[in-house]
């Protein structure tokens, strides 16, 4: 008797606590959903396919990690390779121009100035893709205005390069690098400098000791966002050198399209693993080094 | 162990020093002494050039004119880098990368000194300042006063002969601020070099310091030990800064043995000549002040009971406020209109209620006499150039 | 400090002046090249041109309907959870940021290999059953559903960011008391007390998700639908300075629209001071 009054009561309590929830809960409920269908089905979908062959003649299909080895191998590795070159090196040069351009800013007593440089780093950090391409081919394509003026195409110069795409690919990930290191730069504290000096610290010393380490986390997390934002780039890309330069996001791009040997369909789907494998690890490098310099920097 | 340190207490002079920010004159003419060994605190509001003057001891500020001496050598165009003297800002200044061992290191490892040395050595400062044991914490494990305490160590390192404290206690809770003032008064005991102490706070001055010097509108405005301070004001600005004065405006009648008779809304008033700091000529105008604590009150229908001898001031209680130790009154009178009255909460009078006729007197030997052609207002908080402490950050 | 040191600005100025080389030259560079065609001296046909130009409307058009649903759907999705997980289960916030950042890991092209994989379902195992229509029904190419889910959920990260943010600057739950406690339902709190305050994130989510959807490219161009960026690309092979034209109007409509945001920005905070 008392074993069920007792279990009554914990049922209507519960209901209770539960209708009390219930609100919370289903205004959670449609973005869970939404995103189960839109984004969960597609990226298993890739998941699985990166993982099975279908057989031509039967039209079965089987598990299989040959779609992972393909991927890794041949014209898909050069182009692997070629992704993660020039997304580090484009990274590289944005995280160090960057932090010169945000420090210039940061120390300057004009505030319009900063003003003026952060609003355009806003928009510019967002103007990829085709339009920025298209920029770049009317200034230093091969009948752009700079190369016609300067005569570079006789010096060998080509924006349909390696290079070419890094200058490029500089123009939205050095803004991206200002706003990433604008708040870091902001939090360095004027104690800081005037405490080194104090203890006996040159300029030099102040920041080799003091200001880089102090800094690296954010540098480093700044890297790492534009090293991902570069390896992500397709339009740009597309947009300028078609598939001369070997990209993975070309060679997915492609095969999405059609082009690809037969039985290698789902190679496209194995390339994309890849590449959200490299991305994770690009996240999981990113947001410990966040919260470090949040914590140092707050 | 004394003998040694006590040699490397440096004195530090100002001599007229002069900095502008825009339109805005930090320092006007700024002369300072300090004595070696000596801890003194540059007390005044925000605003009166106080942290613009330590600050161009550390070096961070450079003066439009005039010099800064320390051990008899002008060091005004020394780097930052090459003085000796440690600073302690005022909050939050250790590197956030670094231990607290580290930080307090961090002055010897500029030197090149080796790890083990400067470990030891760091080591040996972190348990001066009580924290042994906490050497390998960062920062932001670190509270507040801990904080403070491994900044105080770092800024000893590299053997100053100055130490420079700007607000060092500023961010700290009431209590906590209380126990970091013994705390630094410990610690200078023990080095024995000299302390120089900015703050807007009198009570952590008088606690603290050996001298004040009290600063006002970029120049000192009176130099002293707390306790001559207090009792012999010779300015409206430091009798209201320090404290809480009345001031009455009286007018000098007539001289009996080393006192002035003064009269003062009908009443007469004695003042010991040696305790004013304005002309006595008959006939002249002098400003009376008497602090609160000093004066003692009795109810009109008492009034038979005053000893002869005292000051009286008649007047009304307008307001009463009991705060445990002592009872503040606001009485009313002819020559003044808010009168301060603190009486200690010995045997309570009942009778002294609000709408009371009362009788107030004090020993003419805590009178002091202040010429009377400046502000009355002058140092009390909402007047002019007195305001928060922040704010002088920014100037 | 500054008068003892000037060696600094001179770097700062070769730093400052580097980078308005670099940043300016490529804009100045795409107008000449749209104003100056060799052999006709200067023209603005190319600009002229845009609006008649075969495409362009329907394009343009169709990026900014997609636009409008997007922003519609992120903001029905995100602001009920967001405000929920402030007022009544905070244990879900870590959750919905994991889900929100998801996108992030998934670059859109990988995104859209996975889609075109999904997609490729209908014909091939579900020609027989009602979802087939379903299929269809999202790939209409007038009003391409599909492309609205894939924005919706690039645009989760940005969206999350600024109503998190929105929502740090102020108290959700006592706003929501006050409000109740002076007759409002939950539904009428959250519409009068609380999404007012929430005026700046909204504008800068939708402006951001705005940004994303007319610039989008990599999966409207694979998945075969022609919204505006596609068509840019489109005419970039035959017409050079018409496809240039556009890139810098685009730009310049970018620039305006975050100018205009920033504008309000900055009237809500000083009204909200005041």
């Amino acid at each position: 008797m008392t074993d069920t009054l007792s279990r009554v009561d914990v049922a209507s309590a519960a209901s209770t606590k539960r209708r009390r929830r219930a609100p919370d809960w289903l205004a959670v409920l449609p973005l869970l959903v939404f995103v189960a269908i839109a984004f969960g089905v597609p990226a298993l979908a890739m998941l699985n396919g990166a993982f099975t062959v279908k057989d031509q003649a039967t039209g079965a299909t089987s598990y299989t990690t040959a779609n992972l080895t393909d991927s890794l191998q041949g014209p898909y590795l050069t182009a692997l390779l070629g992704s993660v070159k020039l997304s580090a090196v484009s990274a590289l040069l944005s995280t160090v121009l960057g932090l010169l351009l945000a420090q210039a800013v940061v120390t300057s007593r004009f505030r319009a100035l900063r003003e003026a440089v952060l609003t355009a780093s806003g928009v510019l950090a967002n103007f990829g893709g085709v339009p920025l391409a298209f920029a770049f081919v009317a200034t230093l394509g091969n009948s752009g205005v700079v190369t016609r003026h300067l005569g570079l195409t006789d010096q060998g110069w080509s924006l349909y390069s390696f290079w070419g795409l890094v200058i490029v690919y500089l123009y939205f990930l050095i803004p991206l690098m200002v706003l990433t290191i604008t708040p870091a730069l902001d939090g360095l504290r004027s104690q800081w400098r005037e405490a080194a000096r104090n203890n006996g610290a040159t300029a030099v010393q102040y920041w080799r000791y003091v200001a880089l380490p102090v800094l690296l986390p954010s540098l480093l997390g700044g890297f790492v966002l534009l090293f991902g934002s570069a390896f992500a780039a397709y339009a740009t890309a597309a947009a300028m050198v078609g598939s001369s330069i070997p990209l993975v996001t070309l060679q997915i791009a492609d095969a999405i399209s059609g082009n690809v040997l037969v039985g290698q369909e789902n190679v496209a789907l194995a390339l994309s693993l890849d590449m959200v494998l490299i991305a994770g690890l690009v996240m999981a490098v990113y947001l410990p080094l966040q919260r470090r310099s949040a914590r140092w920097l707050a | 162990m004394n003998d040694m340190t006590l040699e490397k207490a440096a004195t530090v002079e100002f001599r007229g020093l002069r900095r502008e920010f825009g339109p805005t004159v930090a320092l006007d003419g700024l002369d300072l002494d300090v004595r070696p060994g000596e801890l003194v605190a540059l007390l005044g509001p925000s605003g009166c050039g106080k942290t613009t003057a330590l600050r161009m001891l550390a070096g961070f500020e450079h003066p439009d004119s005039g010099e800064v001496l320390v051990d008899g050598q002008d060091v005004t165009e020394v780097p930052a880098h090459r003085r000796d003297a440690g600073m302690v800002f005022q909050s939050y200044s250790l590197f956030p990368h670094l231990s607290a061992v580290d930080n307090v290191a961090f002055g010897l490892r500029m030197r090149k000194v080796r790890t083990a040395e400067r470990r030891a050595r760091a080591a040996e400062l972190l348990d001066l300042v009580g924290l042994g044991d906490k050497g390998e914490r960062f920062p932001h494990q670190l509270s507040g006063g801990q904080q403070q305490r491994v900044a105080v160590a770092r800024a000893l390192i590299n053997h100053p002969k100055v130490l420079l404290l700007d607000e060092p206690l500023g961010a700290l809770d009431l209590k906590l601020r209380r126990q970091m003032q013994l705390e630094l008064k410990r610690i200078q005991t023990e080095v024995g070099i000299t302390f120089v102490h900015v703050t807007h706070d009198q009570e952590e001055a008088m606690t603290m310091a050996d001298t004040v010097a009290v600063m006002n509108g970029g120049r000192v405005e009176q130099l002293g030990s707390p306790s001559d301070l207090y009792e012999n004001p010779r300015t409206t600005f430091v009798a209201n800064f320090l404290g809480t004065s009345n001031l009455i405006e009286a007018e000098v009648d007539t001289r009996s043995g080393d006192g002035i008779v003064l009269k003062a809304g009908g009443g007469k008033l004695l003042l010991p000549e040696a305790r004013c700091s304005a002309p006595t000529t008959t006939g002249g105008k002098v400003l009376v002040g008497v602090r609160p604590e000093k004066i003692s009150l009795t109810h009109a229908d008492a009034a038979g009971d005053i000893p002869a001898g005292r000051n009286r001031i008649t007047g009304k209680i307008a307001a009463t406020s009991f705060i445990g130790v002592s009872t503040q009154y606001v009485v009313d009178s002819a020559v003044c209109p808010e009168f301060e009255v603190y009486v200690q909460n010995i045997d309570r009078d009942a009778k002294l209620a609000p709408g009371a006729e009362v009788v107030l007197h004090w020993n003419p030997a805590h009178t002091f006499g202040l010429h009377a052609d400046q502000s009355l207002l002058a140092g009390t908080t909402g007047s002019a150039g007195v305001g928060t402490v922040d704010d002088e950050a920014a100037v | 400090m500054a008068r003892l040191n000037p060696r600094p600005n001179l770097w700062r100025w070769a730093v400052l002046a580097f980078a308005a080389v670099y940043f300016l030259v490529p804009l100045a560079a795409s107008v000449i090249f749209t104003v100056d065609v060799p052999g006709q001296g200067v023209t603005f046909d190319a600009y002229g041109q845009i609006l008649g130009a075969d495409g362009f409307l329907t394009g343009l058009i169709l990026s900014l309907e997609l636009a409008a649903a997007t922003i519609a759907v992120v903001l029905l999705l995100m602001v009920p959870a967001m405000v929920a997980l402030r007022l009544g289960a905070p244990r879900l916030g870590p959750v919905i940021e994991v889900i929100c950042s998801l996108p992030l890991v998934v670059p859109p092209i990988a995104f859209v290999a996975g889609i075109s994989t999904v997609l490729k379902w209908g014909p091939e195992y579900l020609s027989r059953t009602p979802l087939f229509q379903t299929f269809v029904a999202i790939q209409n190419p007038d009003f391409p559903v599909v492309l609205v889910l894939a924005y919706v959920v690039m645009a989760l990260p940005f969206v999350h960011r600024s109503l998190d943010a929105g929502l740090r600057a102020m108290d959700v739950r006592t706003l929501v008391e006050a409000a109740r406690s002076c007759g409002a339902s939950p539904v009428q709190a959250l519409v009068t007390a609380v999404l007012p305050n929430l005026r700046g994130a909204l504008l800068n989510a939708s402006f951001l998700t705005l940004a994303l959807v007319l610039g989008e490219f990599t999966v409207s161009h694979l998945l075969g639908f022609q919204p505006f960026a596609v068509w840019i690309y489109s005419v970039g092979g035959s017409q050079a300075q018409l496809s240039v034209a556009v890139s810098v109007l685009s730009l310049l409509v970018t620039w305006a629209l975050l100018l205009a945001l920033a504008g309000l920005g900055g009237r809500t905070r000083t009204a909200a001071k005041g």
